[in-house]
């Protein structure tokens, strides 16, 4: 297949192989080369191999001097000369480049701004002043050069709301008589679980027990959520003081009455000790005592949307008690303080983040902002929001502004916990080159026509917002791939770089894709990339968020990004970590 | 698995026999089984029915251990 003069342009960068036999003599044109988006299934069926080629804008218009036949690559030895027009190529040489999320080394210390205009009038230039286009050195979105800083205005930095976390150390969780916090020792009244169990007619039994780090090798039913025990003890979510309790979780198991796993698909139902991916931002740590609650709910509710949420009513009627208790055990006995800060860098380039969250329906469903921390009641659910996009801001999501019904699909869906901990939102508010104007939450509802309602409503949303840069993150996998890439062409088309998070390995391979879909970062870390039914092994981690931050800046800063690998590889990921570690001083 | 089996998803087909919140449930053409998955695994243009016919493709499950 030859190529057209536009595509020439678009791979001049791509390697010149024929697309069919040529004869020596010939001067070689658009209509000689091969479609090089065919090479890489060609490498590896063994048809082509591109050992000494060159690039098309090399050889576009030199003589060839030898007969060659189709899908050989054109060497130095074949033409009558090379056009060596960019002395510096960006692009990898043949032998296995991997996607680069950091900056390439062909770059380090370039630091001129290239401008070749031929013809034209009435052309206008805009910079952002906090991004300094001139320079890639990875750091160098905080450190702009000399003559961008003499003209930036002052570096502001705007404190919008501040949270103020205090934590309480948990050394032993027990059950007694009456609910308790006293030196470091949590009691849980006993006689809770029968109230507990009455808080919906769907239960009809709460068994409650505690697991300390020792005695984790013992079954468990499916996991269907973790979730932090924290309270308000001034101000609404986001804002004021928040008191939570260290070293302890709650996590939240069920089991209908004939002894069917709630939403029996995928479930992480096993050896509690084998079926979490400890540590990782929705799991419990290592240290970590679990307060765990079974719910057994009656026969034929399930699979429907009432029984899992009756689940989590009653769960959360137990935690509320242990809140209310928190909220008189005085501050100075505090831990541990830790700051939150909303703020806003005027003068940063504006980025925001965009957390695409399940809303098919049943457990595919989050409650937003509820009225405690992590909690259950005032949590609307997106389903019920027609799983528009919502923003929350930075603080409201650290301060467990999403209370998640998280079941399907253990090892790729987000806990309560991980919103509690997202790394993303943390990785971007924490990072001093950027300004975060917020945190968009969209839900991903079942039918197609609905998906692509809801991905113009974030278009808008994000056109009206006037980003320089988006991260859009989605849980799972499937058909909420289909909004997925939706929402990065939304925010593509606007100009506005965009990079993915998703968990995709070979099992959650994209089922769509389009141009701006350049930039992905995989979080599946299992060996083969299936599913492992572990809980959250393959979600987003500190590591991806990093990855994804650096990616990002490449690309607003113009960095071109490799091609992904036709196969999945997970030792792209790996290389790509430890180039970001090295780059980023990580 | 010793032998060398070319093993490759192939196309079914099937008709939506059941519906719940979470999944749907379809009962594979030519009497080969019943596939119950969760709605995340549906890809449908619009809300879907009973009766409708769905089409995936499956290989042949290997045996690992």
């Amino acid at each position: 297949m030859s190529m057209t003069p536009e595509a020439v342009e678009q791979h001049k960068d791509d390697f010149a192989v024929a697309c069919c036999r040529v004869e020596a003599g010939t001067i070689l044109g658009p209509a000689n080369f091969e479609d090089p988006a065919l090479f890489d299934d060609l490498v590896e069926s063994g048809l082509l191999n591109l050992d000494g080629a060159l690039k098309i804008k090399q050889v576009l218009g030199s003589k060839l001097t030898k007969t060659i036949d189709a899908l050989n690559a054109v060497t130095r030895e074949v033409v009558d000369k090379v056009t060596e027009a960019d002395p510096a190529p960006a692009v990898p040489t043949a032998s296995g480049p991997l996607p680069v999320a950091a900056a390439s080394p062909a770059f380090a210390g370039d630091r001129m701004v290239r401008l070749h205009i031929a013809e034209g009038k009435n052309i206008q230039f805009e910079f952002p002043l906090g991004l300094p286009v001139a320079s890639t050195a990875p750091a160098a979105l905080a450190t702009a050069p000399s003559a961008a800083a003499a003209t930036a205005p002052a570096k502001q930095e705007e404190v919008r709301r501040e949270l103020k976390n205090l934590t309480y150390k948990i050394k032993e969780i027990k059950l007694g008589k009456e609910t308790s916090i006293k030196n470091g020792v949590l009691t849980l009244r006993k006689n809770i679980v029968a109230e507990a169990k009455d808080q919906s007619p769907l239960v009809t039994d709460i068994a409650v027990d505690i697991i300390t780090p020792d005695k984790r090798n013992i079954f468990t039913n499916t996991m269907m959520d973790v979730c932090p025990i924290a309270t308000k003890l001034e101000g609404k979510l986001g804002t004021g003081i928040t008191y939570e309790l260290d070293g302890v979780v709650m996590l939240l198991t069920g089991t209908d009455v004939a002894g069917f796993q709630i939403a029996d698909a995928n479930a992480s139902d096993g050896i509690l000790e084998e079926r979490v991916k400890w540590g990782r931002p929705g799991c419990p740590d290592h240290n970590d005592i679990i307060l765990r609650i079974h719910a057994t709910i009656k026969e034929g509710v399930r699979m429907e949307r009432p029984g899992p949420l009756a689940a989590h009513k009653a769960a959360d009627y137990i935690v509320q008690e242990i809140r209310e208790v928190l909220k008189s055990v005085p501050q100075e006995e505090a831990s541990a303080v830790r700051h939150y800060r909303d703020v806003r860098r005027h003068g940063k380039p504006r980025v925001v983040v965009i957390k695409e969250i399940m809303g098919q329906g049943a457990m595919h469903d989050n409650l937003i902002l509820p009225v405690e921390p992590a909690g259950f009641y005032g949590g609307r659910p997106n389903v019920d929001l027609g799983n528009l996009p919502i923003m929350l801001t930075p603080n409201e999501v650290r301060d467990g502004g999403i209370h998640a019904l998280t079941c399907i699909t253990p090892a790729t869906k987000e806990t309560t916990r991980h919103y509690w901990r997202e790394p993303v939102v943390t990785a971007v508010a924490e990072d001093p080159e950027f300004d975060l104007v917020g945190v968009i939450f969209i839900g991903s509802p079942q039918a197609n026509t609905e998906k692509f309602y809801v991905s113009e409503r974030l278009g808008r949303l994000v056109e009206s917002l006037d980003v320089q840069g988006a991260i859009v993150t989605t849980e799972g996998f499937g058909n909420n791939h289909v909004d997925f890439g939706s929402h990065i062409e939304q925010i593509g088309q606007l100009g506005v770089p965009v990079v993915g998070m998703s968990y995709c390995g070979v099992q959650g391979a994209l089922v769509t894709g389009n141009k701006y879909m350049d930039a992905m970062i995989d979080n599946s870390v299992s060996k083969d990339g299936v599913e492992s039914d572990i809980l959250e092994e393959n979600t987003i981690t500190p590591e991806g968020a990093a990855k994804a931050v650096a990616m990002l800046k490449d690309k607003m800063m113009g960095i071109p990004i490799n091609k992904a690998k036709n196969v999945w590889d997970i030792e792209v990921q790996n290389e790509n970590y430890e180039k970001v570690k090295k780059s980023h001083k990580l | 698995m010793n032998a060398a089996i070319n093993n490759e998803a192939v196309p079914y087909k099937g008709t939506v026999t059941a519906m719940t919140d979470t999944g749907i449930t379809v009962q594979i053409s030519g009497r080969l089984g019943i596939l119950t998955i969760p709605w995340r695994m549906v890809l449908s243009n619009n809300k879907v029915e009973v009766g409708q016919t769905v089409y995936f493709s499956l290989s042949l499950l290997e045996v690992m251990n």
